[in-house]
């Protein structure tokens, strides 16, 4: 084994702060090897980040390093800053979370890049430009020569993330950290960016850290796998040991909570509801029909939805499967009347809501629900729990505050919550707690449907799991039906009964979970389905060394 | 993932202001002995502040005349005291006033958009359009000179700005999902208004109007100092120094000490609205 | 931005007519008799319908035509444009020292953010903002003119060196004149006279500028695509002064068209207590004397001349931020 590019011995950072100090790592250590992949899992809090920042000496003013990091040899805790200052973009890179911002939108991309490689070595501009141009080549970047003149906005997310890819290649760095690159990337552009990091780390034999919360991802790319939880490493080692065979209770946690597709063991069939037979009239109390949505921009015309035609059966979980851009948010939008169709008709329980005044749509109101997707978001900052999750009845009831604050209780005890919570404001609570309490609003009416508008995507992979689990729980016990809005096929296994697949506005594909994940029949489903982590894959990998 | 350690509460805050921010504390200490100066000035002024002794005029600072005499012989220190109400009258008007037309404004334009938005848009425009101080002495200048007047006039300069805030912060309020929801349960918009969207938006305003109080009281003195503004016998700091123009040269005390008590009052006022702003809006701090 | 411009007029119409205290009362002086008004509001044209007199005054403030001064009895367009380049030299004079004082300032209380530098320069600005412009411009005076004899008290230029040194009047700068004509003498009694006006002119826009530099420095520093730069090794100067500011100069653009504005307001007051002979000192003349007329007129041309400015700053923007550029 070669001698390892980066070791990080007992390292511990202290924030020291106005009211206590903060303890972010608390002596880690790990040795990472040129050619391999490590993982960093932890969750938000976990101390990952602050430990990758502390390898490129970005630790801030305020916090206390000890320890020993040494990277090619070379120690940084507690070295000069302009030595290590140096040895960033020297001998370790970085590749961002977000792509859209990280590069500065004043100057052309070729400009930029070639600057900071002028800092590091002395080239003129056009050596520089030439090296990176052969960058965007290795990193497969379509029309190299015309990428260098342009500005930052003319790029996607995706092109963006290569070409900081093309930035630490260019700077032949020997140590790569990835802060988790592809949270912000959809799911058949994350793919192409792991198998990118892959194959740039056997060619150029550097190191790769590769922090993330997703484990499935981590088993398809990484060597070893280091999970971290309140700035310790709880379990490190090879990618077989760790998770075919997890010693620790939080590392079992995490990979119990990552929904797989194939995952018999964690994804149960849903209980409780056989499917009907959606083709006979009658049978469905929501009825959409030819529903559809433009809008007119600078360039044209938008076609948000077009000609949308599906029926909900009551108690069912129905699955609308779409990335952004697909019209699902639209589609949500308009079932809860706060968007006006362009044309065609949405009916509840035969009577026609999408062109109607607000006193008719109050029977429907009182009918359907909505938990959103950002829980900092869906609570108002200054409203008391009891008021947030009282707030339905106040509006489309007529009850009096004795029985609306018993109603709350008792939707507030059904998410797991209790009584305590009800004089307290939102920012006490956790995301998952708030999301909790936004389901309790949810359900307060006692609806007939409630639209899930991915409810569990802000949230840590462990909260997660609860979530999902109380969801197929109140279904079970309230027999509510779901619209479930996500883009993450594995979850859609777990909750639904039934899937319509959108693309670009239209629903290409519809049917029972089993029938369209075993026999797709859409070139678009096909790909998401190849994208979505799977559990024989899963246990391939974890087994293939 | 415990939130009780991120968030400190709006007490905590101000008490960590005061215990770390000097100036913080500078600003409150002028503001809070200006107020009481406001309120307490008939008692504590050693000497009739109207009271026209021509025996005594233009007399140099002294132990009998802490600030000298004026041309019509009157003590300039118990001037000095009582100009501390007209000025601090003007600041709690002005902005007061101001708040009152442009917050409405500001939401309705803000809540509804579209048609709304733009004519109430386009009328604000039309006022911003004017330099500072320009609109206010126009209007002055139509109504007649007058403390009041004046004070009006500065109001339906000021609100305008107010307006806009509140209407920039009310359309990226309109946006987080706690509104949506309450829109598709049916809520009429103007309860979603007042119960959701303004309570939400109404920060940056406050920040900017804790920051405006002392410039309205340099505007006010301003328009005095040309005759625009007060008039005799409301005892004002500008006026007082616009009387004394023709003999500061030789003279210098009586206008030297109604500007400096302008300077402290509007000084403590900026070094307070700075601090609120911090309280408020800790992101903004960094802005400063 | 045309109709802003209408609305700016009808503004001043507004004021004009529709608000109590009649103008016509107030140019006959004391207790005019019934006939004496009549009279006047005929030729006024102030006895017509209101929407009549709407029109009437467009038409006129469109052709320029705002009336006749009721001191100097000149159209009150000519009396502005006569003293239009005193103003601008005063305010152009008093922004650049603005931007040259202030800029660098509030570029260095950002780089050495909390550092002593820092804090003095905040502290002060704080303080500079909090004096009155005329109570400063007062002061002034009193030192350098009265106490020190070091400087004029008022006024644009000596009279003696404007009867001893005669030059032709062809930008109305009188500092690039005099340069022009060669007459050094008058050229620097033409400074002279300039030094404290435009210092007290410029005192608060200067502190203004300060804050809002630090301020757009400071959260330029904090962009993601500078932790970017920083995350690859380029040192600190180079992040300071190539990239935070560049970013920092297209934003201020927009304060530079609310510091004109500022100073456009302020001049009014300086030019009142330093006697200098622009538009703002006869506004001041106009308000004292009841000339409505002036009044009127004085206030459009200023707020169109802001307008302008701000329309001139947003075309550059325009120009220079190029994710505006191409859409």
């Amino acid at each position: 084994m070669s001698k390892p590019v980066l070791e990080v011995t007992d390292l511990k950072i202290t924030f020291r702060g106005r009211r206590r100090d903060v303890e972010a790592v608390r002596g880690c250590s790990i040795k990472l090897h040129p050619g391999e992949i490590l993982g960093l899992v932890g969750e938000s809090g976990s101390g990952k980040s602050q430990l990758s920042l502390a390898c490129m000496g970005l630790t801030a003013e305020s916090g206390d390093v000890s320890g020993s990091i040494l990277l090619t040899g070379i120690e940084i805790v507690g070295a000069d800053r302009e030595l290590i200052r140096d040895l960033r973009g020297d001998k370790i890179a970085m590749i961002f979370q977000n792509p859209m911002t990280a590069l500065n939108p004043f100057y052309r991309v070729g400009e930029q890049l070639a600057d900071i490689l002028r800092v590091h070595h002395e080239i003129t501009v056009e050596e520089a430009l030439s090296k990176l141009e052969k960058s965007f080549v290795e990193v497969a970047l379509p029309d190299p020569k015309a990428a260098l003149k342009k500005f930052p906005h003319q790029f996607s997310g995706g092109q963006l993330q290569r070409i900081i890819i093309a930035l630490a290649v260019s700077c032949e760095a020997k140590v790569l950290i990835a802060d988790e690159p592809t949270t912000a990337l959809d799911v058949t552009t994350q793919k192409q960016v792991t198998d990118l990091l892959r194959r740039l780390v056997d060619e150029l034999q550097m190191g790769l850290i590769f922090i993330t919360h997703d484990m499935s991802v981590v088993s398809e790319m990484a060597d070893r796998v280091a999970v971290m939880r309140k700035g310790q490493i709880v379990e490190q080692g090879a990618i077989a040991e760790v998770m075919g065979n997890p010693q620790d209770e939080y590392t079992r946690l995490l990979l119990a909570s990552v929904p797989m597709l194939g995952d018999k063991k964690s994804n149960p069939p849903c209980s409780g509801f056989t499917t009907q037979d959606d083709r006979i009239e009658g049978a469905a109390f929501l009825r959409v029909r030819q529903l559809s949505k433009t809008y007119p921009t600078r360039r044209g015309v938008v076609h948000a939805l077009r000609e949308v035609d599906f029926r909900l059966m009551a108690g069912e979980c129905t699955a609308l499967v779409g990335e952004s851009g697909s019209g699902k948010t639209t589609l949500a939008m308009s079932l809860l009347q706060l968007l006006q169709p362009s044309s065609g008709q949405i009916y509840f329980e035969g009577k026609e809501i999408s062109r109607v005044e607000r006193k008719a749509l109050r029977e429907a109101r009182r009918n359907i629900s909505v938990v959103f997707q950002n829980p900092y978001s869906s609570l108002n900052p200054r409203m008391r729990i009891i008021d947030i999750v009282g707030e339905p009845l106040l509006v489309l009831t007529d009850l009096d505050k004795e029985t609306i604050k018993q109603r709350v209780i008792d939707s507030l005890e059904a998410v797991g919550l209790s009584q305590e919570h009800l004089r307290r404001y939102p920012h006490a609570f956790s995301g998952g707690q708030r999301q909790r309490i936004a389901i309790a609003r949810a359900l307060v009416l006692e609806p007939k449907l409630i639209i899930l508008d991915e409810p569990t995507a802000a949230l840590d992979v462990s909260v997660q799991a609860q979530v999902v689990e109380l969801l197929n729980e109140l279904r079970a016990r309230k027999k509510v039906a779901f619209l479930f809005i996500t883009h993450d096929l594995a979850l859609v296994e777990r909750l639904a009964n039934r899937v319509l697949v959108l693309y670009k506005g239209e629903i290409i594909e519809r049917g029972t979970v089993e029938e369209v994940f075993q026999s797709p029949k859409h070139s678009y489903t096909k790909e998401l389905l190849s994208s979505a982590p799977r559990y024989e894959t899963f246990q391939k990998n974890i087994h293939k060394s | 993932m415990s939130a009780d350690d991120q968030e400190l509460s709006l007490a905590e805050r101000a008490g960590d202001l005061i215990k770390h921010n000097r100036l913080f504390v500078v600003g409150l200490v002028i503001a809070v002995s200006f107020l009481f100066v406001a309120l307490t000035a008939t008692w504590i002024a050693p000497k009739d502040p109207q009271a026209i002794d021509f025996t005594a005029k233009l007399q140099a600072p002294s132990l009998q005349h802490f600030f000298g005499t004026d041309v019509l012989g009157r003590d300039i220190f118990s001037r000095v005291l009582h100009g501390a109400r007209t000025s601090l009258l003007t600041g709690v008007l002005v902005v007061s006033l101001a708040l009152l037309i442009g917050l409405p404004i500001g939401l309705v334009a803000g809540y509804y958009g579209g048609r709304i938005d733009m004519v109430l848009m386009r009328v604000t425009d039309v006022f911003l359009a004017f330099p500072p101080l320009l609109l206010p002495i126009a209007i002055t200048a139509a109504l007649g000179p007058g403390l009041y007047n004046a004070l009006m006039a500065l109001a339906i300069s000021w609100f305008p700005w107010y307006a806009r805030i509140l209407r920039s912060s009310v359309i990226a309020v309109k946006e987080e999902l706690y509104v949506k929801s309450s829109q598709a349960m049916g809520m009429h918009p103007i309860r979603i208004m007042i119960k959701h969207a303004l309570p939400n938006s109404t920060t940056p305003v406050i920040v900017q109007a804790s920051m405006d109080f002392g410039y309205t009281i340099l505007a006010a003195a301003s328009l005095s100092f040309i005759g625009m503004g007060a008039r005799p016998p409301t005892i004002e700091w500008g006026l007082m120094i616009s009387s004394s123009r023709s003999i500061f040269l030789e003279y210098w005390w009586t206008a030297f000490f109604p500007g400096l008590a302008i300077f402290i009052l509007v000084w403590g006022a900026n070094l307070l609205g700075d601090g609120i702003r911090d309280l408020l809006d800790p992101h903004y701090s960094d802005k400063k | 931005m045309g109709l802003i411009l209408i609305g700016v007029m009808t503004v001043t119409f507004v004021l004009s007519r529709v608000l109590p205290g009649s103008p016509v009362e107030m140019m006959l002086g004391a207790k005019p008799t019934a006939e004496q008004i009549a009279q006047a509001e005929e030729e006024l044209g102030l006895n017509k319908p209101l929407i009549q007199q709407y029109g009437l005054f467009l038409t006129d403030a469109v052709q320029g035509d705002f009336g006749e001064s009721l001191i100097t009895g000149q159209p009150v367009t000519e009396d502005v444009f006569l003293r239009a380049t005193a103003t601008l030299e005063l305010v152009t004079l008093s922004l650049l020292l603005a931007l040259f004082v202030g800029l660098p300032l509030g570029v260095q209380a950002a780089v050495k953010k909390e550092t002593a530098v820092d804090h003095g320069v905040r502290m002060g600005s704080v303080a500079a903002v909090a004096v009155p412009v005329f109570f400063l411009g007062l002061l002034l005076q009193m030192f350098f003119a009265g106490k020190l004899g070091l400087l004029p008290l008022q006024g644009r230029i000596d009279s003696g060196v404007l009867l001893d040194y005669a030059f032709p009047r062809v930008t109305g700068f009188y500092l690039i004149d005099t340069l022009l004509a060669g007459e050094i003498g008058a050229f620097a009694s033409a400074v002279r006279h300039l030094v404290l006006p435009v210092l007290t002119l410029s005192l608060a826009s200067m502190a203004t500028i300060v804050r809002v530099t630090r301020g757009m420095m400071i959260e330029a520093m904090q962009e993601d695509y500078i932790s970017t730069v920083r995350a690859y090794g380029v040192p600190q100067k180079h992040i300071h002064y190539r990239y935070a500011l560049k970013a920092t100069l297209i934003p201020l653009l927009t304060v530079v068209g609310l510091t004109y504005g500022f100073m456009l307001g302020g001049s009014i007051i300086v030019e009142y207590v330093f006697d200098w002979p622009g538009v703002g000192g006869y506004m001041v003349q106009a308000l004292l004397n009841n000339d409505f007329p002036a009044v009127m007129g004085v206030t459009f041309f200023i707020a169109f001349a802001y307008l302008l400015i701000n329309l001139l700053i947003d075309l550059l923007y325009q120009a220079l931020d190029p994710r505006l550029r191409q859409t």
